[in-house]
Formats: structure tokens, C-alpha cells, sequence
């Protein structure tokens, strides 16, 4: 499944653009060097973290897209950066725990 | 195992927003030269764990980049206050990273390890008050 199928059936509201990658996994940290060490590349990555460092980490580790949960908003300049990067980063009212099992079913 | 190139950049101290900087750069740089996926992945993310340390605890520094034929070699050194005990700062979990660094979502104490998980050949000398080195080498064909 691509970014933008699951984050269709996800509901996501996009904030970013980006390419649209295959999806493979999710993973859910909030500790930067955690997502390094653990994710897989083509994960979907779940955090509150909307630092530059978030866009900087999810390059470099291959991440396929982000998705704040519970609201959550980033400041513009981290969305430009996202942009610049390829990076595309979604929104979602729904908690980590609610995206985790919707993805679990649907990948 | 001849060299292609060497890239050099200077990294900033306490400067969180162009932090990754010079990893981005690299990678980039990898891609170009289409190397395999996976090898750009590994060297990227000890890369960007070193140049965040220097951000970090180093004070800023230089980061070396050679790039071979089948491997990259990538040396970070700072004028830092130095590592005192490495076998510990080497340990998951140790960190002497302020609160305010751990807001950022830095400080898991996993910047070490994860450097030493994805490379073939891990290097670090420090002396207190004087800096850290370290040399990471990540091969290809591994």
C-alpha cells in the first residue's frame, strides 16, 4: 500500500507533499536515536515530535511518511523543510493507539 | 578499494535547525553515486547520530567524509569536553543530555550504540577537555 492510499483510508489531512512510497510498517517513538536504531525503512512513523529534527531523522532513516496524531500541528518552517526534503507529513485527530490498530489491519 | 571523493564540513555547536546538515549532504552525495539502498540508509543514520553528538556534547567540529569505491569512511571530531568513561557512554540508555536537549526528543542514549549498530568498523577516542574522534566505516558488500 502507497502514502496516499493508507492516509485515504486514514482519513489523514496532508500538510506536506511528498513522494508516494510504499508502506510496509509502522513504528511509534518519540525519541529521536530510538526511531534511528528501530524503525524500518518504508515504515509509516507515528510522533509529536515536529522539530526540524523530525524531518531530518525521517529522511535519513528512510521513513516512508510521518503522521502527528491527536491534532497535533507543526510549525511552518518544519512543513517547508518537509517539502524541500520530500517528506510528506499527515495529521490525524485520532490517537497513536487508534492509528496503530487501524494500520496493523489495513497493511 | 580507490577513493572517489572527500567531503569536509564544518558542524555548528547548539545549532539544532541546520543539525543533519552535513548528513543530508552526504547522502545526497551516496545516491548520486548509486550506491545500494541499504548502505546509504546505515551510513546516513551513524552519520547523522555522530553529527548530532557534536551538535550536542562536542561543541560543533568537522566531519571527514571519504568515499571509496565500496565503502565510505566518515570521521567526527570535536574540541569538545571529551567522553571520561566510553565503556559507559557506550551503554543504550546513558545519556548526559540537559532536559532541554531531551525536549527536542535527543538523549535516549542510543546516539553511540545505533553508530556502532550500522557500521562495519567503529573507532572512538576521547580525552576529557581535549575532544572526541570518531572514525565509522561502513562497507557496501556487508
Amino acid at each position: 500500500m502507497t502514502v496516499t492510499q493508507l492516509a485515504e483510508k486514514l482519513e489523514l489531512k496532508k500538510l506536506s507533499n511528498g513522494e508516494d512510497k510504499e508502506v510496509n510498517s509502522c513504528y511509534i517513538s518519540d525519541l529521536l536515536s530510538r526511531v534511528l536504531g528501530g524503525c524500518s525503512p518504508n515504515d509509516v512513523w507515528i510522533t509529536v515530535q515536529t522539530s526540524l529534527n523530525m524531518v531530518a531523522v525521517a529522511v535519513m532513516a528512510d521513513i516512508s511518511f510521518v503522521i502527528l496524531p491527536e491534532d497535533v500541528t507543526a510549525p511552518v518552517n518544519v512543513i517547508l523543510k518537509a517539502n524541500d526534503e520530500g517528506l510528506p507529513v499527515y495529521s490525524s485527530s485520532k490517537s497513536a493507539y487508534e492509528l496503530a490498530l487501524l494500520i496493523g489491519d489495513l497493511l | 578499494m580507490s577513493q572517489v571523493l572527500t567531503q569536509k564540513y564544518v558542524v555548528g555547536a547548539d545549532d539544532f535547525a541546520a543539525a543533519g546538515a552535513a548528513s543530508a549532504a552526504v547522502k545526497k552525495t551516496l545516491k548520486q553515486l548509486n550506491f545500494p539502498v541499504d548502505f546509504i540508509r546505515r551510513a546516513s543514520i551513524a552519520m547523522y547520530e555522530g553529527e548530532i553528538n557534536m551538535v550536542i556534547h562536542g561543541g560543533g567540529g568537522v566531519a571527514s567524509v571519504e568515499i571509496y569505491e565500496d565503502c565510505v569512511k566518515i570521521i567526527l571530531t570535536d574540541k569538545g569536553p571529551g567522553i571520561p568513561d566510553i565503556e559507559q557512554a557506550m551503554q543504550e540508555g546513558y545519556s548526559t543530555a540537559t532536559d532541554s536537549i531531551r525536549e527536542l526528543g535527543f538523549g535516549a542514549g542510543m546516539g553511540l550504540p545505533n553508530i556502532k549498530k550500522q557500521s562495519d568498523d567503529f573507532e572512538i577516542t576521547s580525552e576529557v577537555d581535549k575532544g572526541t574522534t570518531l572514525i565509522i566505516t561502513i562497507n557496501s558488500n556487508s
